[in-house]
């Protein structure tokens, strides 16, 4: 039995970043792109998401490189400020231009 | 997609929910409540020290309502967040244009005080004092189109719509300071300015409650 052979027309899908590609992770990539840096409280006001899901999408991107980390203290109080790295930058902004590729190539 | 991924309207956003707290509308109409107590002097010229003293008074206070409220009831609640380049340049560029407003606002200052001393020449230059009245509307359009102006500066810099109603309630209220010297005129155009942001602010604590204290990210 031979194994299936991919269209060659829906080929560009299988090359879209799925760290990205999750809705929760893209809208916080989103949001952290068009700024320098926030902490956990902003992005959760941003993107609606709960402190739980919001960590562990972060710790992905954190594994992957995207994003980095910075711990401090303000006013005795631990503060943590999240930013995308350049590693982050580059691979929203190539999901971006690939998502926009495929799908304009797609026949109406 | 377009409309799912508009990474400026999403900017945007987050820039503007940081000025969503009423914070502002409340220090820009406390600053234009305690010039309500200058209108008293022009009226009568007991305890001048003493106004100068309660106006300063306001615009600390103000300040410090503006101040404190950022720093320990909204920030807490909204996040902390810094904002790109493009943001830190629009930044500086409106010190730039508030920093030259200011020059000017000066060299006027000293061009006026320069009038009074040598009256023949204001008298030379068509501003002799021969109609106080002529000339108080004049400085009172001044002060206004300085007031104005800069604040609708400010608002457009930073992103602030609400900014737009402020500059021109607060230009209306330096006129009136220094047309109708009535304080009256100046408590209507500080409440005007006020009350909205007090609402914003009542609105702005429903909306965002304090969060948990921070877990750490391991």
């Amino acid at each position: 039995m031979t194994e299936p052979t991919l269209n060659p027309d829906l080929a560009g899908f299988a090359e879209i970043d799925r760290l990205v590609h999750e809705p929760a992770r893209l809208m916080l990539m989103a949001v952290l792109y068009v700024i320098d840096s926030a902490d956990f409280t902003f992005l959760m006001n941003q993107t609606g998401m709960t402190w739980g899901n919001l960590s562990a999408h972060m710790s992905k991107l954190e594994e992957a490189g995207y994003l980095e980390v910075e711990k401090s203290f303000k006013a005795k109080r631990p503060n943590t400020m999240l930013r995308l790295t350049p590693q982050g930058r580059a691979a929203f902004q190539a999901y971006r231009l690939k998502m926009k590729q495929v799908l304009d190539d797609l026949p109406e | 997609m377009s409309n799912a991924l508009d990474l400026k309207n999403i900017e945007k956003k987050a820039f503007r929910a940081t000025h969503q707290d009423g914070l502002w509308d409340i220090y820009a109409g406390g600053v234009v409540l305690s010039m309500s107590v200058l209108a008293y002097s022009t009226a009568s010229e007991a305890f001048p020290l003493l106004r100068f003293g309660l106006f300063l008074a306001g615009l600390g206070l103000s300040y410090l309502i503006f101040w404190g409220g950022k720093k320990y009831i909204t920030a807490p609640r909204m996040g902390q967040v810094k904002f790109g380049p493009r943001r830190q340049r629009r930044k500086l560029t409106l010190v730039l244009v508030l920093a030259g407003i200011v020059l000017l606002q000066v060299i006027l200052l000293f061009g006026t005080i320069f009038l009074w001393a040598n009256p023949e020449w204001a008298a030379r230059l068509g501003f002799s004092g021969s109609d106080p009245d002529r000339e108080r509307l004049l400085v009172a359009v001044i002060g206004a189109l300085f007031v104005g102006p800069s604040t609708a500066l400010i608002a457009y810099f930073n992103d602030f719509p609400r900014g737009y109603y402020i500059a021109f309630i607060m230009s209306l209220a330096v006129f009136s300071l220094i047309w109708f010297g009535q304080p009256i005129y100046l408590i209507i155009a500080g409440l005007l300015i006020i009350i909205p942001g007090v609402a914003l602010f009542v609105h702005f604590l429903r909306e965002y409650p304090l969060p948990p204290a921070e877990v750490s990210h391991d």
